[in-house]
């Protein structure tokens, strides 16, 4: 029997910094078998462990569509992900998983694909939009609109361009606060919806941010013809073990770390705490 | 696997609790079920208690200073080094150079070979234990008034009495037990009364809140005095029968009429009435105070003002009639009881009657010093000694004034430290002694009801940490003079027979029963839960102090109210108040190892009511500075209705956080209690 | 019934005792036992006399549930010497928990489900489990669990109204009941049934008579009961629908004492805390301890928020985990067995019972 609990070493190769206080790990399991055999959906998270200080789920950025390794953006938020961003190239981290049901893929094939981002939230969406434009075929229109409180506090920016030159993807930037070099619109992420040529007809929209954003975002979705159904977000939990065990992330029915982190909008209002 | 009886080290309730032992760890906690105080129940720290036990961080070999660092060394070494130095400055500067500070978390026989090590073989008085910081008040408060320094009930006589009178004190989250019980009493029926300026958890089930200024609590009982009498409402026959000095108080109250008390305590002449009248007139009255009363200037008056009330209305000295003192540590007055105070042997013997100091120096056989020694707010200042023993306490988190405390450390010539976890005062200290936890060791604590209980050893020690008693008795060795205790039920031997409050009480006794109350005065004697009236016409020697208020009688103390050190004025017009949280426990040291207990207020804030917060411009978690004449500090504003308008909560169990900083240095000066409250200003870190 | 085997057995107070000294002769023997000043607790037994025989008293405050998942229990061993090593730790401890009631075994039933223990009767069918736990099946498997039906009820006990009581119907090895000066012994597993055949000439089988009079003890017992049970139904209606007005909880959560008791000793409640604890630079051990969904902390996140900040909705999330339909159906029981240990460890009478009779007065 497979203990749940006992993590894997990863190593880390590379850290990128993407902005003052997010990182990418770029990371690959010590076993090549376990990196080779290493199969996970876009949405889905590991628990990563710095022995001695604790553990974090952390969601995977990387897209399943390149297998060599994975890759982790964390923010500096707390002990674990503070000791994370201590540790240099090289060193080993425990890593459980992948947990969680990740964001339907094969699901919204043929559809047309809304991603709404915001600061750190656009970790997951990227391990899906790298995933679909990875197989761009199998999608319609894609609209890819991201904010974040300032220009420094963008992360991924270096895939933008490439992201923008794929055929039928419409991507828009924003800002809370501009500096003196920002030149793109100023506003919360709702204020592109009115120029990003939204359709709702035949569309999934997918929503990752901070929880005072999600509901401004699902209301104007709403509005503009989409779905209980067809908006897919995920929420933020505490989840301590990642298999449905410790109780941490139970919100209503449902266990974050198993039955999510992805929720339908459907889903996530018969929530109650 | 194997389960261990103790008692909970935590606050002064006294819990009995099973520590559950797998493989030499705690590994968990049970609650007691027919323990007459837990009775199946522990709160968040109980349950979680065992977590520091085994934390990396404690210490688990002696440390001595060797240039800036500290050199991990062998007992031998250490103790033999410690022993040099206190010779040393002993020699040359004499023994009242030196001081100790001990420990109301030990146990009664650490605090005793203590305190036997200070006045024997240091030659000095010079000593006195860490609740003194909070509470020196109760003490000569109480034994003024009724005879006796400590509750005079027992805690679940709460449950059945009518009307429970609760002043400063914060009972949720200092004291869960008291709480419940009275949240128990109120269900069935019992009035609650509380006199406390914030809101608290318990003021939610009040009767009558009087929510009093900050610093007019003297006033406040005193009006409440002035309607009893005026209205008539006095016991006359306790009060003929029992007390004494009515005609001064009556004269001290006259002034304190309900217009004078509403004017200055800020509440309604109305609800002063009705609480006047609720106290008056039930049969069954119990007051509960706790360090919201205590920790100030006027903390002693307090308690007299309080004492005076009781005694008027009859409510002293019967079943569920009488004062519980919620005094915050687990062992606050065990160590009292030891004679770890300037001015007392064990049992509240006064140093200064010759017949007391004859009999300790007969049995110890040697010579021992007369004149009482110093506070530990005196010890603390800057200049008073040359060198210090510390035991178990961290007054650089909790004294009132850090920047004085350091001063004070760093100008010793020498400071021992001994404690489990390498403090922040330990960070001063020539030397560290690494000594074992409650759990750990064998001994007794005293709860808030004068209950002694056993502590048991359940597990080892880390490391080479051994039992406080032990340090002291193998460092008394090697300054010529032996302590030979083969165990801690061996010093509570020599405890009984010099002790007359627990002349009955033995470890064989205690492991038969849930702990003895004293006065136990004798081999047969149960113990007392009630301090009646008839006890006072006893043995003399169970309460020495009697005679000096006035012939075996409790007496009215009549005081008046002073105004806080600092009032609040135009440039500081916030009052800065410090308290505990239910999560953490005094300096915290402990607490804040706990993953389950620091989990939930990880981080130092500063508390003040919406409207400020409104006026301020200030929300929620916001940055704020707090700043007082003396300096200043940032932290995280919560905002809550809990603290009163113009009023800054700060917790006091973070390192770093400055609040002491900005509390009054002045108490120092007076050196009588510390002051828990200054005058400050608040501002947002950043306009948004 | 679904007993593992149809026949009963009789076995003398005598041959018990001696069964019995075999037994802690060969393995760790846990039975309620008289503590300080009387109390019950559970407790490794050296002589079968150490039981409090007489079965008088309220349940032991925390339920055996701890030898399954302890408060603290080590979960792994790290050690970095170039690289992590890392070892699982697992109890391999073999106990037996002699004397252990219906309603514990339902809730060690009803853990078994959650943790992937799986039943203990071949008949079941249940899937397998997701995530399977295996310190606690490890911990399970080496236990044997003697049971003892209830006559009587104590004074906190409500068995009846959570159908986990007074006596067991399935998922036991083995379940005692005194009758007269003997006990039937029933037979509920595989390993309880290799006792029997393995120590034969301690048992007999039980007559027909004796047959009927187990039955007949068993309904005098459902008898003493108080007939509260109707009003569970509806609180689980009530909750399960949503339709308890927020000001029961804002009630209850005036209170509370942020105790967490009631998690700790409630032998469903299996929520914990995962901490690493760092012995020296290189190595360390992660444990798991025991957490309450009462403490605020609980649902704190990275980044500090707390998300389920108000106490009136960690009070209510805790009794919507026991009592809603939903939950019900997915462990297929109840979340509560009826123990009473609430009753006994909250400083603020907030308990199943008196939640229930407030859900009904609502």
């Amino acid at each position: 029997m497979k203990d749940v609990y006992y993590p894997d070493i990863a190593l880390i190769d590379t850290v990128r910094d993407e902005t003052g206080d997010v990182k990418t790990l770029r990371m690959r399991f010590k076993n090549p078998d376990t990196q080779k055999n290493l199969s996970y959906r876009s949405g889905q998270f590991f628990e990563v462990s710095i022995f001695g200080i604790g553990e974090m789920p952390i969601s995977i950025t990387s897209t399943p569509s390149r297998k060599a390794f994975f890759e982790l953006s964390v923010k500096n938020v707390g002990l674990v992900s503070a000791a994370l961003h201590r540790l240099p190239t090289g060193s080993e981290v425990g890593i459980r998983g992948p947990f969680g049901n990740g964001f339907p893929y094969e699901e919204v094939f043929g559809k047309n694909l809304l991603f709404v981002g915001g600061g750190i939230g656009l970790a997951p969406l990227r391990s899906l939009i790298n995933n679909v434009l990875d197989n761009r075929d199998n999608f319609g229109k894609v609209i890819i609109l991201y904010g974040a409180r300032t220009p420094g506090d963008l992360v991924f920016k270096d895939e933008f361009k490439w992201w923008e030159s794929q055929p039928d993807v419409t991507m828009l930037l924003t800002v809370d606060r501009g500096d003196e070099k920002w030149t793109g619109n100023v506003g919360v992420v709702t204020t592109l919806f009115p120029r990003a040529g939204i359709m709702s007809k035949n569309a999934v929209a997918f929503v990752c941010g901070p929880p005072v954003m999600i509901p401004f975002v699902i209301r104007d979705l709403l509005e503009l013809g989409f779905t209980d159904d067809t908006i897919i977000s995920t929420l933020e939990r505490h989840m301590k073990c990642g298999v449905g065990k410790c109780g941490h992330c139970c919100i209503g029915h449902k266990y974050v770390c198993i039955d999510g982190p992805v929720f339908t909008y459907h889903e996530m209002k018969v929530m109650t705490e | 696997m194997k389960d261990v009886l103790t008692t909970c080290a935590f606050c002064g309730c006294g819990c009995g609790l099973y520590l559950q032992i797998e493989k030499g760890y705690v590994t968990g906690v049970t609650p007691s079920q027919r323990h007459p105080v837990s009775r199946g129940r522990l709160c968040a720290r109980g349950w979680h208690i065992y977590e520091f036990v085994h934390h990396p961080d404690r210490l688990k070999k002696p440390l001595v200073r060797e240039g800036g660092a500290f050199r991990e060394v062998d007992w031998r070494e250490a103790l033999d080094m410690v022993a040099k130095n206190l010779i040393g400055i002993k020699d040359k500067y004499g023994s009242d150079s030196i001081g100790v500070i001990a420990s109301p978390k030990c146990t009664n026989e650490d605090n005793f070979v203590l305190m036997k090590f200070c006045r024997a073989v240091l030659g000095t008085n010079n000593i006195d234990n860490g609740a003194s910081l909070y509470d020196s008040a109760s003490l000569p408060g109480l034994m003024q008034s009724c005879g006796f320094g400590a509750s005079t009930n027992s805690l679940n006589e709460l449950e059945d009495t009518e009307v429970i009178l609760a002043v400063g004190t914060d009972t949720t989250q200092t004291h869960p037990q008291v709480a419940s019980r009275i949240t128990r009493a109120i269900s069935s029926g019992a009035t609650l009364i509380v006199i406390d300026p914030q809101k608290t958890k318990i003021s939610s089930f009040a009767n009558v809140h009087l929510r009093l200024k900050q610093g007019t609590y003297v006033g406040l009982i005193n009006g409440i005095i002035h309607i009893i009498l005026k209205e008539g409402l006095i016991n006359e026959k306790d009060v003929s029968r029992a007390t004494s000095n009515l005609d001064s108080l009556k004269k001290m109250v006259e002034k304190y009429t309900p217009d004078y008390v509403s004017e200055l305590c800020g509440i309604s002449g109305s609800d002063l009435a009705k609480a006047a009248r609720l106290f008056a007139k039930a049969d069954k009255a119990m007051t509960v105070y706790s360090t919201g009363a205590t920790a100030q200037a006027a903390g002693k008056d307090i308690v007299c003002a309080l004492a005076n009330l009781a005694l008027l209305c009859g409510h002293l000295g019967r079943p569920h009639n009488g004062i519980i003192t919620l005094q915050e540590q687990n062992n606050a007055l065990g160590a009292a009881d030891m004679g770890t105070l300037p001015d007392f042997y064990p049992g509240y013997q006064p140093v200064n009657s010759e017949t007391e100091r004859a009999k300790f120096e007969s049995e110890w056989n040697t010579k021992l010093p007369a004149k009482p020694g110093l506070s530990i707010l005196e010890m603390l200042s800057p200049g008073r000694l040359k060198a210090l023993y510390i035991m178990g306490e961290n007054p650089l988190i909790t004294a009132p004034d850090v920047g004085l405390t350091s001063e004070t450390l760093d100008g010793l010539e020498f400071l021992v430290v001994q404690d489990i976890f390498q403090t922040e005062t330990a960070e001063f200290a020539d030397a560290v002694l690494p000594a074992a936890s409650f759990a750990e060791k064998d001994g007794t604590f005293t709860n808030i009801e004068r209950r002694v209980q056993r502590v048991r050893a359940a597990v080892s020690s880390p490391g080479e940490a051994l039992p406080d008693w032990k340090i002291i008795t193998e460092l008394s060795k090697r300054m010529g003079y032996t302590m030979d205790y083969g165990s801690p039920a061996q010093i509570m031997e020599e405890i009984s027979h010099l002790t007359p409050i627990y002349t009955g009480i033995s470890h064989k006794r205690l492991d038969e029963e849930w702990g003895l109350q004293w006065p136990c005065p004798d081999k047969e004697h149960p113990g007392t839960g009630v301090l009646r009236r008839d006890f006072y016409e006893g043995p003399k020697a169970i309460f020495p102090l009697i005679e000096q208020n006035g012939k075996g009688k409790e007496h009215f103390t009549p005081v008046q109210d002073i105004p806080l050190m600092e009032p609040p004025d135009a440039q500081y017009p916030f009052t800065l108040t410090t308290g505990s949280l239910y999560w953490h426990w005094h300096s915290g040291t402990m607490t804040r190892r706990s993953a389950t207990l620091s989990r939930e207020y990880p981080d130092v804030f500063a508390a003040i009511n919406p409207q400020d917060a409104e006026q301020l411009g200030i929300r929620k978690n916001q940055r704020i500075r707090v700043i007082s004449k003396r300096g200043e500090m940032e932290t995280a504003a919560m905002i809550t209705d809990r603290v009163q308008v113009k009023t800054v909560f700060i917790p006091q169990h973070y390192k770093n956080t400055a609040s002491k900083v900005l509390l009054n240095p002045s108490s120092f000066t007076n050196a009588k209690a510390s002051e828990m409250f200054c005058a400050v200003r608040v501002e947002p870190v950043m306009k948004i | 019934m679904s007993r593992y085997e149809e026949n009963l057995w009789i076995i003398t107070r005598d041959n018990l005792f001696a069964l019995m000294e075999v037994f802690i002769k060969t393995r760790e023997v846990i039975a309620p036992v008289r503590g300080h000043g009387g109390e019950v607790i559970f407790y490794p037994i050296e002589t079968i006399e150490d039981v409090a025989w007489d079965w008088q008293y309220v349940n032991a405050v925390l339920p055996p549930k701890r030898f399954f998942l302890p408060q603290t229990e080590v979960m792994f061993e790290y050690r970095h010497d170039n690289s992590y090593k890392i070892t699982p730790h697992y109890d391999d401890q073999v106990r037996m928990i002699f004397g252990i009631r219906p309603c514990d075994v339902n809730a060690l039933i009803f853990l078994d489900r959650f943790f992937g223990g799986g039943s203990l009767s071949k008949e079941s069918t249940d899937e397998e489990p997701l995530f399977p736990d295996s310190h606690y099946i490890k911990r399970r498997a080496n236990t044997f669990i003697i049971a003892f039906g209830c006559h009587q009820p104590g004074e906190n006990c409500f068995c009846v109204c959570c159908d986990a009581g007074p006596f067991l119907e399935e998922d036991y090895d083995l379940q005692l009941t005194s009758m007269n000066a003997d006990y039937v012994v029933e037979v509920g597993s595989a390993r309880g049934l290799k006792i029997i055949y393995g120590n034969e000439h301690f048992f007999r089988k039980a007559s027909s008579d004796e047959v009927k009079e187990l039955e007949r003890i068993k309904e005098g017992a459902l008898n003493t009961f108080a007939d509260t049970c109707a009003y569970v139904s509806k609180a689980i209606r009530r909750i399960t629908e949503g339709k308890v007005d927020d000001s029961l909880w804002e009630e209850l959560a005036e209170r509370c004492l942020d105790c967490g008791g009631c998690s700790y000793v409630c032998p469903t409640c299996c929520c914990y805390n995962i901490v690493d604890i760092a012995l020296s630079d290189k190595s360390g051990i992660r444990t798991r301890t025991w957490d309450s969904c009462a403490f605020a902390g609980f649902t704190r996140i990275a980044g500090g928020e707390i998300l389920r900040s108000d106490k009136k909705d960690r009070l209510k999330r805790r009794f919507f985990h026991k009592l809603s339909y939903r939950y019900i159906e997915k462990n297929k029981r109840h979340g509560c067995v009826g123990c009473g240990r609430c009753i006994t460890t909250c400083f603020a009478d907030i308990s199943m019972p008196s939640v229930i009779e407030a859900v009904r007065r609502q």
